[in-house]
């Protein structure tokens, strides 16, 4: 495999217009980051890639791509793992990442937010439940105009019914999004089992700075067994997590759709410090049947009330706390 | 606290495709248990592609044969009754979840009605003539006993708390976790659970409602308890003989999850995190000497169940990618792959003796 120096100033090369993802949408040959999964990262410091293969990696820029130095491992499942470090030459901002492999090329869309530096005090965009159905939704090019906030989270249900056609006008819907966006996916995106195939797997942390994001993925139906050995993940995950200043849990679940043992990992024996959720007249029984803080109660709840209009919710983040707010003012 | 070192080794041997159980194709790897033969080596277990797939087969260990006895209806964990003859799981069944009684060759199935709503965590009682079970929204959770002879469904326990993952103790009585306090701020604590009562039991929790227990298990002998609980910063393992207290069993900075007694209740499989992954241990009850049975490098293991004789211990592992199940010698020294197809296979429930 080709490496090239990490220099800035050299391993610069011109390509064609890439081509983003396969022409289903379905995530081609970089799995992760991806544009529902980005990274964020401090330049100067590192982020894992995933992928099909030990693929050439590169951030493309308004006009040509930039090699990035990637080390590859196999990891169980068939894929392989990179972990790659940005250079502290580059200029922060959102950008796309460019994966060849041999004479296949695959562009992730706004998968890598870089910063400038490890955020203190900053703002986040919470979207609960835009249920894509058509082609008509929405842009999201002027929705952050009046906080810039430093990425948003759009916490589902993210599709109407989780078929193929509502993923793609999903992806072209994100992709008006100046911003980074982090999705979290909610019961009937996976009505077709299709959200893997658009976004990977789940759970998945965000680590950038010094916080963290844990995206809560699907849950099985049959919630008291605790089968699939998801909560495994969720128990290493909360462990990779625990440095952080503050971890924050986001989920399109406003339900009781957490096993038990779920609840346990992440709300009794490794709180997290608060969970965004998505709205809560997702609650599919009584208010009762709303549990995310049963137990302990040591993480604060964000769900936007049920009464609360369309729209934005302001997750606000300072060295005090996380708090939510209507009002992108802090 | 010491731990074996034993060496692991897989075993591979050739597919024999198999089309059936699942949505998938399905193939097992033939297999023997040379060493130990085993006097009903069938395993229930729940396979598919995806949860909603999930149905409960029976494999035969020793012909690779695998027989489709549960519905596909989103099927639970399969529970054997004592005489190994019925299975227990949980389905989706007129938008409700309810418990699906079954013979083991997939015959005369038989839907609990669940006077408290929706229904889990089935569990057969010692003489196989009663299964308890779990009814009602979270926060709201009651115990429920159906009675195979009268045909009829009693609620046990009382009003308060509400009550979670029951398991015998007796004929008689269950131990159950309790839910206590309000919810945002809840913890848990154990109960003996009657027909008419629900009592805390004291000397295995002095401090009530300071710590959280969890997955209680009975060895079937008196009152002694295996449980997790946070009590001293992490989840453990915890024993508890009456009159002796309760004895951190695990004790290991890792979490350590779902203790489940051996057949000769010396011993208790677990899992824990102590390798960095989710792994199988086991550990004597009263000599409390923890040992490896499987922690793959980079997958996880977890789930066991204990084979009647005690010679092997079945479990889940991602070891190769999709989950599979395999079995291991509780000493870790041989491990067996039992199942080898694409998506889950999941919860094993190795067949009591008939």
């Amino acid at each position: 495999m080709r490496r090239f120096a990490l220099a800035f100033s050299i391993g610069l090369i011109t390509l064609q217009m890439a081509n983003a993802r396969s022409e289903e949408g379905t995530l081609n040959l970089v799995h992760y980051p991806n544009n529902g999964q980005p990274a964020i990262v401090v330049r100067g410091d590192q982020f894992t890639i995933r992928a099909q293969g030990e693929l050439d990696v590169f951030v493309e820029t308004d006009d040509r791509l930039i090699e990035l130095n990637a080390q590859w491992r196999k990891i169980p499942g068939g894929d392989a793992e990179a972990t790659v470090r940005i250079p502290s030459e580059f200029t922060p901002g959102l950008y796309s990442i460019v994966g060849i492999l041999g004479e296949v090329e695959d562009t992730q869309q706004r998968a890598l937010l870089i910063l400038d530096s490890a955020p203190s005090q900053y703002t986040i965009a919470h979207i609960p439940s835009p249920g894509i159905a058509s082609a008509q939704e929405a842009s999201l090019t002027d929705a952050f105009d009046s906080a810039s906030p430093l990425f948003a989270i759009v916490t589902g249900d993210l599709t109407a019914n989780g078929d193929a056609d509502e993923y793609r006008t999903l992806l072209d819907w994100l992709n008006t999004s100046p911003i980074a966006t982090i999705v979290a996916p909610g019961q009937s995106d996976f009505t077709e089992s299709l959200y893997r195939e658009y976004f990977d797997t789940t759970p998945h942390v965000t680590q950038y700075g010094r916080d963290t994001i844990l995206t809560i993925g699907e849950t099985a139906p049959q919630l008291d067994e605790d089968l699939s050995g998801e909560s495994s993940a969720y128990q290493l995950l909360r462990r990779t997590m625990k440095p952080a200043r503050w971890s924050i849990g986001i989920s399109g679940y406003a339900h009781a759709a957490l096993s038990p043992r779920m609840q346990i990992v992440l709300f009794v024996d490794t709180p997290l410090h608060a969970l965004v959720a998505g709205r809560a007249e997702n609650a599919i029984h009584s208010p009762s049947s709303v549990i995310w803080d049963s137990f302990q109660g040591a993480t604060r709840i964000l769900t936007p009330a049920a009464d609360a209009p369309v729209g934005i919710q302001w997750i606000h983040v300072t060295p005090a706390g996380i708090a939510d707010d209507q009002s992108p003012e802090e | 606290m010491p731990e074996s070192t034993a060496k692991s080794r897989t075993i591979d041997r050739p597919f024999a495709a198999y089309f059936g159980c699942g949505f998938a194709a399905f193939a097992l790897i033939a297999h023997t248990f040379a060493a130990h033969a085993q006097p009903s080596a069938d395993i229930a277990y729940l396979s598919g592609a995806h949860y909603n797939d999930l149905v409960v087969c029976v494999l035969h260990v020793g012909s690779d044969a695998v027989d489709i006895v549960g519905t596909g209806q989103r099927d639970g964990r399969p529970v054997w009754s004592p005489d190994g003859e019925r299975l227990a799981h949980t389905l989706d069944h007129d938008g409700e979840r309810r418990i699906r009684i079954v013979e083991a060759n997939g015959t005369a199935a038989n839907i609990l009605s669940s006077p408290g709503g929706p229904a889990r965590h089935p569990r057969w009682s010692p003489d196989g003539g009663q299964i308890a079970f779990i009814a009602g929204p979270p926060n709201a959770e009651r115990i429920y006993v159906y009675d195979h002879n009268t045909k009829t469904t009693e609620r046990w326990g009382s009003d308060n708390p509400p009550l979670l993952q029951p398991a015998w103790v007796s004929e008689d009585r269950l131990v159950a976790v309790g839910r206590i306090g309000k919810p945002g701020s809840q913890t848990t604590d154990l109960f003996w659970v009657t027909q008419t009562r629900a009592d805390r039991i004291d000397d295995a929790l002095p401090e009530h409602g300071k710590y959280f227990e969890w997955a209680p298990s009975s060895p079937g002998i008196g009152e002694f308890l295996a449980f997790e609980s946070d009590d001293g910063g992490d989840r453990e393992i915890i024993v508890y003989a009456p009159q002796r207290g309760a004895i951190d069993v695990s004790n290991h900075r890792a979490a350590d999850w779902n203790p489940r007694w051996s057949p000769d209740r010396r011993n208790i499989a677990f899992e824990s995190f102590r390798g960095g992954r989710r792994g199988i241990y086991q550990v004597n009850a009263l000599r409390v000497l923890v040992n490896t049975v499987s922690a793959p490098k980079g997958a996880n293991a977890w789930d066991p169940s204990w084979s009647p004789d005690g010679n092997w211990i079945v479990y889940v592992s991602d070891r190769n990618g999709d989950t599979n199940l395999f079995a291991t010698k509780p000493s870790g020294e041989e491990t067996v792959q039992l199942t080898n197809s694409p998506g889950m296979q999941l919860a094993p429930a190795w067949r009591p003796v008939r």
